[in-house]
């Protein structure tokens, strides 16, 4: 049981942010996603030994949170769209996550890359907003910009972002 | 409780208490406005990714991973214990004889509580292999303002069950869940966890019965083998005499210890004081969000009635899916 254990919280380790990233892109930067996180990580637990190790256990993982999603979206608004939108994400997560790199921070390489690429003002928001960790308020008063003015170069910046990891990832449009 | 910027979002909903990202979640609302869903939850996923990559030196990402790691330390040392406490128990029986197993048996037996031995009764008395069907009541929050016909539910122990619920028929036979959504079409799977009832989402009744499924097929909330076991193991457990239609029965209320949201909140289980058949079932997640099941006259079905060609045409258009 305690290697079981290691090793499974090893996969927790290496799993943990591509699973964030999913939920916080289904749900949104809210509380249930640590909720969603912990249960859809407890029911991998469980179920490990339906696992079929010759597959991907991030694709595994997913599988089991898109259902918790599903669920959550029924007890929630229930949105017709929500299995189109999870397919979608979890495209584009599988394609992320075939990137080179053993850890999901060197398969986001792609995405630094693409932050990089940036013209410097929109790269300069996102800096500010994401590495520096700064409060929306405290963006606007570095770069000495309008709050209003900081809230659509950091749209445009992520849509930018978006159109070059669709590129890079071979993606094609939505 | 937010529920903003993703897909998935409620903006009706409260956002006071996370302050620190209400950033974020202002401008992934602003992203995702005007757009299709599908770009919306692009944008999103760039936000989350962004996000990963700040997030990843924090303390946020420990907590997710210590928290998860806590939940299945408490679960895995609970069956260690009883692993224990099974071992330790044989080997002062095999020590001492006879005699002494007699004795560890009385005092072990002696220690539950009255609730445990009763839960226990009933737990066997769910997995013997005699056809017990029951009717389906969905209780649904108020603001829904859906009113559900009443499913039927057939159960043979622990191998096999069959809903039917409007024209919807799902089952289970040993290892095989299926579902009939058409006298045409059949899914099939190794796990009810991966049956997509999508093409049923108007049938409240289903979707309910999916997220029954949610946690395993062993433990498969529509089955009261399961539902009994399940409360052994994660619920505090008391045991009140009552009756029910002029009959005298345990009444047996689980309280959920952990905080899982999938889980009922409570559970209530009336049984048979003679027998411990359950007559009734209460499977409760909020006051007002339940649902029940009451045991019908006895009435036995034939073995094909827990196969899925039972309920389809002859040469149904059958669609395999395997685990992920």
């Amino acid at each position: 049981m305690p290697d079981a254990r290691k090793l499974f919280e090893a996969l927790v380790r290496e799993h943990a942010d591509m699973l964030v990233a999913y939920l916080t892109a289904a749900l949104g930067n809210v509380p249930e996603v640590d909720d969603l996180f912990q249960e859809a990580m407890i029911v991998a637990w469980r179920r490990l030994d339906d696992y079929d190790q010759t597959r991907p256990f991030s694709a595994w993982l997913r599988g089991i949170a898109r259902n918790l999603l599903l669920a959550h979206s029924r007890r929630q608004s229930r949105q017709p769209h929500i299995p189109l939108v999870l397919d979608h994400l979890e495209n584009h997560l599988d394609r992320l996550n075939r990137q080179k790199g053993d850890s999901w921070q060197e398969k986001l390489e792609v995405l630094q890359d693409c932050v990089g690429r940036l013209p410097g003002h929109y790269r300069d928001v996102v800096h500010q907003k994401y590495f520096h960790q700064q409060a929306l308020v405290q963006v606007s008063e570095t770069l000495s910009i309008s709050v209003d003015a900081t809230k659509k170069r950091l749209q445009r910046a992520r849509s930018m972002i978006l159109d070059c990891l669709k590129v890079k990832l071979n993606l094609g449009e939505a | 409780m937010i529920m903003q910027s993703g897909p998935f979002s409620d903006d009706r909903r409260d956002h006071t208490s996370r302050h620190a990202n209400n950033d974020r979640i202002d401008a992934g609302k602003r992203d995702a406005t005007d757009v299709d869903p599908l770009r919306a939850a692009e944008l999103s996923l760039v936000d989350a990714l962004l996000s990963s990559l700040s997030e990843s030196t924090g303390g946020q990402r420990e907590r997710r991973i210590d928290n998860v790691m806590a939940a299945i330390d408490v679960s895995s040392r609970r069956q260690r214990i009883t692993a224990r406490t099974i071992r330790s128990v044989t080997v002062i029986a095999v020590a001492a004889g006879l005699l002494l197993a007699v004795s560890l048996f009385w005092i072990h037996t002696g220690r539950k509580s009255l609730a445990d031995e009763v839960l226990f009764a009933v737990h066997q008395a769910t997995t013997q292999p005699i056809d017990r069907v029951y009717t389906i009541h969905r209780i649904l929050p108020a603001s829904t303002g859906s009113q559900l016909p009443h499913g039927t539910l057939y159960l043979r122990g622990q191998k096999g069950f069959v809903v039917t619920w409007s024209d919807v028929v799902l089952g289970r036979w040993e290892d095989q869940f299926w579902l009939v959504s058409e006298r045409q079409r059949v899914t099939l799977a190794d796990d009810f966890f991966w049956i997509d009832t999508d093409s049923v989402t108007d049938r409240l009744g289903i979707e309910i019965l999916q997220e029954l499924s949610l946690q395993s097929k062993h433990v498969s909330l529509v089955q009261l083998a399961s539902v009994a076991g399940l409360m052994q193991h994660d619920y505090d457990v008391s045991l009140n005499a009552e009756t029910l239609n002029g009959l005298p029965v345990d009444l047996l209320v689980g309280h959920l210890r952990s905080q899982s949201k999938t889980l009922p909140r409570t559970i209530r289980l009336w049984a048979s004081v003679d027998t411990h058949v359950v007559y009734r079932t209460e499977l409760r997640w909020e006051p007002d969000n339940a649902i029940c099941l009451e045991l019908l006259p006895e009435q036995s079905v034939s073995m094909d009635w827990y196969q899925f060609a039972d309920h389809c045409d002859a040469e149904p258009i059958v669609h395999r899916i395997s685990s992920p």
